[in-house]
């Protein structure tokens, strides 16, 4: 059974009011949505709320899902918005006039910093940490949830050609940032 | 160096969303092109390396779960007895839609029939053919003789008689009842 196949039939279950369907798309899913809105917000109380908020609003907006696409981008394209709401509502509170988005990964580091060691996945982390925000979403969209461009574009409401940008320049800065630690060639 | 085949095509080519006639003319450009085919491997290399999903994943707390899973299985079972949860006035209007939906359906289907397409029930001893149907259609036309009803609506007069043994000749004829109607010799 494929991916698509088995997301359908706990989807299926789920609408039907087997609370189990819901349970095994949240365990299959759980990681990669909390690690894009922990990497969105760096505080690990934040993501959690919006990881509550976004499981909340995949329950209540059900019925808007379109069987035939990817449930982890519908996932990823909520946790975008709740993301995106959130830091807009700050905006107001602190009434600043920036864009929301530019707000995003601005915020305090996580406790695990701290003991971040130079293991590769820690590398990656901290280059990931020096992207413009819109450039880090579109790049954890695509290698964290594996969405499509179009899926990409559609969710942050912009043209293909702006996605395909945003990711060409994340990974030049990747680049860029691995090489002022040494790595080259990757 | 840049090539606009990598702007525009490349990324969508390593994440398998071109056509096939896209895919053709890219891998057609590839052959010949060497900063394409630097940006092909370095990506590729760069996935292999570095962009695993588990370094981007990130574990949630079994609290968090928890919280989760319960308030979500609540909403979905919630659902289901979505029904007998309703305000009772809701609940009273669909049970009064339903019964006049009923009501007006079967007299409308009862009053269509006539007696002799009501006729089911013919007795192949007699030389006189029996149908019992459940309404008359309008009791106008009809009037007792002995302990039956006869129809002069028609040129024949037809014999119609209650089943109903609690009927009671001398009161008015009910408009509904089951009935025998004697539909004469053949």
């Amino acid at each position: 059974m494929t991916d698509i196949e088995e997301d359908k039939m706990f989807f299926e279950l789920w609408i039907k009011g087997d609370p189990k369907g819901f349970s095994q798309i949240y365990e299959k899913y759980k990681k990669r949505i909390f690690g894009f809105l922990i990497k969105m917000t760096y505080d690990k109380a934040l993501a959690e709320d919006l990881m509550h908020e976004t499981f909340v609003a995949a329950l209540k907006n059900s019925h808007q899902f379109d069987k035939d696409r990817s449930l982890l981008s519908w996932f990823f394209g909520i946790a975008h918005k709740k993301a995106i709401d959130y830091f807009r509502h700050v905006k107001v509170e602190n009434e600043h006039q920036d864009e929301a988005e530019k707000s995003m990964g601005s915020r305090i580091d996580t406790p695990d910093k701290e003991t971040y060691n130079k293991h590769v996945n820690d590398i990656i982390n901290e280059a990931l940490e020096t992207l413009d925000p819109l450039q880090k979403e579109v790049f954890l969209m695509r290698e964290l949830g594996g969405v499509a461009f179009k899926d990409i574009a559609e969710i942050m409401n912009c043209p293909i050609n702006t996605a395909l940008g945003r990711m060409r320049l994340a990974l030049k800065n990747i680049r860029k940032e691995l090489e002022k630690r040494g790595i080259h060639g990757v | 160096m840049e090539c606009k085949w990598w702007d525009e095509r490349g990324l969508l080519y390593e994440a398998n969303e071109l056509d096939a006639q896209q895919t053709s003319e890219f891998k057609k450009h590839l052959d010949n092109c060497v900063i394409c085919q630097n940006e092909i491997r370095l990506y590729s290399d760069q996935k292999e390396a570095l962009f695993k999903r588990e370094f981007f994943e990130q574990e949630t707390s079994e609290e968090l779960d928890r919280i989760i899973i319960k308030e979500c299985s609540q909403q979905i079972k919630s659902r289901r007895i979505s029904f007998f949860m309703l305000p009772l006035f809701i609940k009273k209007a669909i049970y009064a839609t339903v019964i006049l939906s009923i009501g007006f359906g079967g007299g409308a289907y009862f009053s269509s029939v006539k007696l002799a397409i009501a006729s089911k029930k013919i007795d192949n001893n007699s030389t006189t053919k029996v149908a019992e149907f459940n309404s008359i259609e309008s009791t106008q036309n009809k009037k007792m003789q002995g302990n039956s009803i006869v129809d002069i609506s028609g040129n024949k007069s037809d014999s119609i008689k209650p089943i109903d043994s609690l009927f009671d000749p001398k009161k008015q004829i009910p408009s509904q009842g089951v009935y025998q109607v004697n539909l004469g010799d053949e």
